[in-house]
């Protein structure tokens, strides 16, 4: 009778009030030009502060205003790779004492974008997943799982 | 458990009591109805970002939260062919039997090996922290028993084909056994020592030992010897058992 499926047609999705995954969050305030040339100036200023050895600095730098949302893919890329750099070049030794200098914002950032490593590997990534897993239980001692709640439950992918 | 499992565990059972916060949700689409939400994916605003927790590759664990149920879903580590048969069989015997687990999932999600559906119903009637339990003791286990599986298949093979050929070694003569498996098959005899002609010229490598006795066969330039080593020829013959 009819070349399509049209039982299958979504009639929901053509109404007018009908509620779209991007209506759930504000977009980034800043644009994706501004989120990426902010993600620039971030990235390098971790790599100067990682190499003066400033690893709490260089995470706080990072994990505030992070880029999110769609269509600024490249500034979240940069700053997930700023990240994991961060991550990898920590000693275990210090990870306590940095993670209990963050603010809870920041903490659940931070977990956020261990997630995203995770997803990563096997996708190219050179991040390890010792290195990662190791982050995570020591963040999860220092927020609790509250912060993975607050990781699930937000809608602005980072 | 190894020392580097347990971390991998640890991040598991941690996510896993995180998203186990169901509650009853009926479905905002269909009237007097209660659907899994993430298994319907109808409202976005009922589902929360799914998490991905991985050791390397191969072994990781994607959980998707949403209102009313959650998915788990396991990737097992599969080194190689016999593991991945024995994974497939293993879960796959398992859930054909899903009702028995109450909240095993009766396909995987695409990518992964098992999953588990465990919606605000079960949590309700079960205990959280034995649910989230259950899951770790699964995933300590899934690799145990699979690599246990792998040895005692090994072990049974070997003992088949030593069964086999002892038997043919009595027999004797010229008119040997045959094992077949996929495109190899190979006759054996016993005269004074081993011999094997193969029908399949790719055997090559297989080079003779001391003593060879030849029986008159299929092409002489098919033929390949052994030495009457018996251990090398169980072990040549298992290859292709």
């Amino acid at each position: 009778m009819s070349e399509y499926a049209f039982r299958k047609i979504n009639i929901d999705a053509l109404e007018e009030d009908v509620l779209l995954p991007s209506d759930l969050y504000d977009p980034d305030p800043r644009g994706p030009d501004g989120a990426l040339s902010d993600a620039q100036a971030k990235s390098t200023e971790v790599r100067n502060l990682i190499s003066r050895g400033d690893i709490p600095g260089a995470l706080n730098a990072i994990l505030s205003d992070p880029p999110y949302g769609d269509g600024v893919d490249e500034a979240k890329n940069l700053t997930t790779n700023a990240l994991l750099l961060i991550l990898n070049s920590t000693r275990a030794s210090e990870i306590p004492g940095i993670l209990k200098s963050l603010g809870q914002e920041q903490q659940d950032h931070l977990m956020a974008y261990i997630y995203k490593g995770m997803a990563a590997i096997g996708q190219g990534s050179d991040v390890t997943g010792s290195v990662l897993l190791n982050w995570h239980s020591q963040l999860t001692e220092v927020a609790g799982v509250g912060c993975i709640v607050r990781v699930m439950a937000d809608r602005r992918t980072l | 458990m190894s020392n580097t499992l347990r971390p991998y565990l640890n991040a598991v059972r941690a996510t896993l009591t995180a998203a186990l916060t169901l509650e009853n949700f009926s479905s905002q689409v269909v009237e007097r109805h209660n659907k899994p939400e993430v298994e319907v994916q109808t409202s976005p605003e009922a589902l929360l970002k799914p998490l991905i927790v991985s050791r390397n590759e191969s072994e990781r664990v994607l959980i998707e939260p949403s209102v009313n149920a959650i998915r788990l879903s396991i990737s097992i580590k599969q080194a190689d062919e016999i593991e991945k048969i024995l994974c497939h069989k293993f879960t796959r015997f398992m859930m054909m039997r899903a009702e028995g687990f109450v909240i095993l999932r009766r396909k995987p999600i695409p990518g992964y090996d098992i999953s588990f559906l465990i919606t605000n119903f079960h949590s309700e009637s079960m205990l959280k922290h034995k649910l989230v339990d259950f899951i770790i003791q699964f995933m300590e286990d899934v690799d145990k028993e699979i690599s246990e599986m792998k040895l005692s298949l090994n072990a049974r093979a070997r003992i088949v084909a030593e069964s086999y050929l002892s038997t043919t070694e009595l027999s004797g003569g010229c008119a040997g056994s045959k094992i077949r498996s996929g495109t190899a098959s190979l006759d054996m005899a016993v005269e004074n020592g081993w011999m094997i002609q193969a029908l399949q010229p790719d055997i090559g490598g297989f080079s003779g030992g001391t003593s060879h006795q030849f029986l008159p066969g299929p092409p002489s330039s098919y033929r390949l010897t052994c030495s009457n080593d018996k251990a090398d020829l169980f072990d040549f013959a298992f290859q292709f058992a």
